[in-house]
């Protein structure tokens, strides 16, 4: 697994750095124009609560399709990274904003949270044997850390956060150093940057709703 | 005068403290210990496994348990496994002198599922094997071990299986469900059935180092204890339902950072 830094992490310190940052990118982002419809990854789905915490205003609204082309695509594979698409990502995570209260959802991430905790250090060339081009392999493991915390804030259960944080140490996957660039390089948005803001802003609520209970 | 029983037990390393205490304390109780499987410490594919799955930890682990060892435990107000040892004059300094003192067989193994080690625990037909540490278990090794391998897991069963399980009670503000669970291995991550468990609640100021040190005298008495009276027919096992429990993971420092202020500001 990759690593950023061996020194010892300062919440309290991590929180106020992401709260200025958080704030910078979101002025960056949403300088550009959002498009409902290109937004099929919904990356800034079901984002409320953590826009409301860090008082970003409004967080764009989002619809979800009633007639998916891809629905029910849980009910005909088994869970397992073998069978795990982009499709059934979305899926999933569509299913925890309708807060269907599918058995299917839970028995899914909890594959998926053991696959990705015992295959951190391959999950490269794993995604890798899976799709050919590597900015799929980017959005497809972007969604999956968006997963993690979605089904963090829909259990409470702390292992998904846990899992999502290690994946953000993945250089090639996450890196909120190199996020104020990518945003600035695509004239349009796109899912990357928009996946990984809201990747640091739902990891910076859920870390700072922890130290609160704490 | 009825036949001790026949213990085998497998090792991390040589010089774990955990398998010197539980050895001595069995051989103490009369059993007659068949012998001792330990984990070869020079080998790069145990290293490398390792290290894939802890990380930088894996470094300090290495300082503390081989490099410190009971220096590594300075004077506390609870008991280290060095006051453990003090008090029960336990004065090993590695596992090779118990085949020097007692000429108890010491195998030494790149891995514990070694073809030599389960054709050496066919031979000795032990009644039960306690395991001290030293990796995952696979099947030929458990079909060999008699009424089956004993571990003492961190943590209680079946909530919290897994690592890091002194850590996921204090970040889940379960503090009461703090302690170990002697329990039997089987092909799953602790989900074998269960002897005993012994709940461990933090005191007050008490570290999450602090709380992990106290934990080591406790699960060696507890695995000797629960061991005996298992063998001595006063024990039963109860099995666990997959759905009761959660396997934890290792945990993420930022997580560890909270879990340890969340435990020292109570």
């Amino acid at each position: 697994m990759e690593k950023r830094s061996g020194a010892p992490y300062r919440a309290d310190m991590v929180s106020q750095v992401n709260q200025a940052l958080i704030h910078s990118l979101w002025k960056d982002l949403s300088e550009k124009e959002f498009d409902h419809a290109s937004d099929s990854f919904k990356c800034l789905a079901q984002l409320e609560e953590s826009f409301a915490f860090y008082n970003l205003g409004d967080p764009p609204g989002y619809s979800i399709d009633t007639k998916r082309t891809h629905a029910n695509l849980l009910n005909t594979v088994t869970p397992s990274f073998k069978n795990l698409t982009e499709d059934i990502l979305l899926e999933l995570r569509l299913n925890i904003y309708q807060k269907q209260d599918d058995p299917k959802t839970g028995v899914w991430t909890e594959k998926l949270l053991r696959f990705s905790e015992l295959n951190m250090s391959r999950l490269k060339t794993r995604l890798n044997e899976k799709i050919k081009d590597q900015l799929r392999i980017r959005v497809f493991g972007l969604q999956w850390v968006c997963l993690f915390l979605d089904e963090h804030f829909r259990t409470g259960d702390c292992r998904f956060l846990n899992t999502a944080l290690k994946m953000q140490d993945l250089g090639w996957l996450y890196s909120d150093k190199m996020l104020p660039n990518e945003i600035r390089r695509h004239p349009t948005h796109h899912p990357v940057p928009l996946l990984q803001f809201r990747i640091l802003l739902n990891t910076a609520f859920a870390l700072s709703r922890i130290n609160q209970r704490g | 005068m009825a036949k001790p029983f026949n213990i085998v037990l497998l090792a991390p390393s040589r010089y774990s403290l955990i398998t010197i205490c539980v050895t001595e304390l069995l051989r103490r109780s009369g059993a007659n210990i068949g012998g001792i499987f330990v984990r070869r410490l020079f080998n790069p594919n145990r290293f490398v496994s390792e290290f894939r799955r802890d990380g930088t930890r894996l470094l300090r682990k290495i300082w503390k348990k081989l490099i410190l060892r009971k220096t590594a435990y300075t004077r506390q107000h609870h008991e280290t496994i060095k006051d453990f040892m003090e008090k029960e004059q336990i004065d090993y300094s590695h596992l090779g002198e118990f085949k020097q003192r007692f000429d108890i067989p010491v195998h030494y193994c790149k891995t514990l599922n070694d073809t030599e080690v389960v054709q050496g625990l066919k031979d000795t037909q032990p009644d039960i094997v306690v395991f001290t540490g030293g990796g995952l278990i696979r099947e030929a090794t458990l079909n060999a071990s008699g009424h089956g391998i004993l571990n003492c897991h961190m943590g209680i069963l079946p909530r919290f299986r897994g690592m890091d399980v002194v850590e996921w009670p204090i970040l889940e503000n379960r503090l009461n469900e703090i302690g170990v669970t002697v329990h039997f291995m089987d092909k799953g991550v602790d989900t074998g059935d269960i002897l005993s468990i012994h709940k461990i609640p933090p005191t007050a100021n008490e570290s999450v180092a602090q709380l992990r040190e106290r934990f080591e005298p406790i699960m060696c008495r507890q695995l000797v204890r629960t061991c005996l009276d298992f063998l001595n027919g006063n024990l039963e096992r109860k099995p666990q339902a997959p759905e009761e429990g959660k396997q934890y993971f290792m945990m993420h420092p930022r997580l560890l950072e909270v879990a340890k202020r969340s435990l020292l500001s109570r």
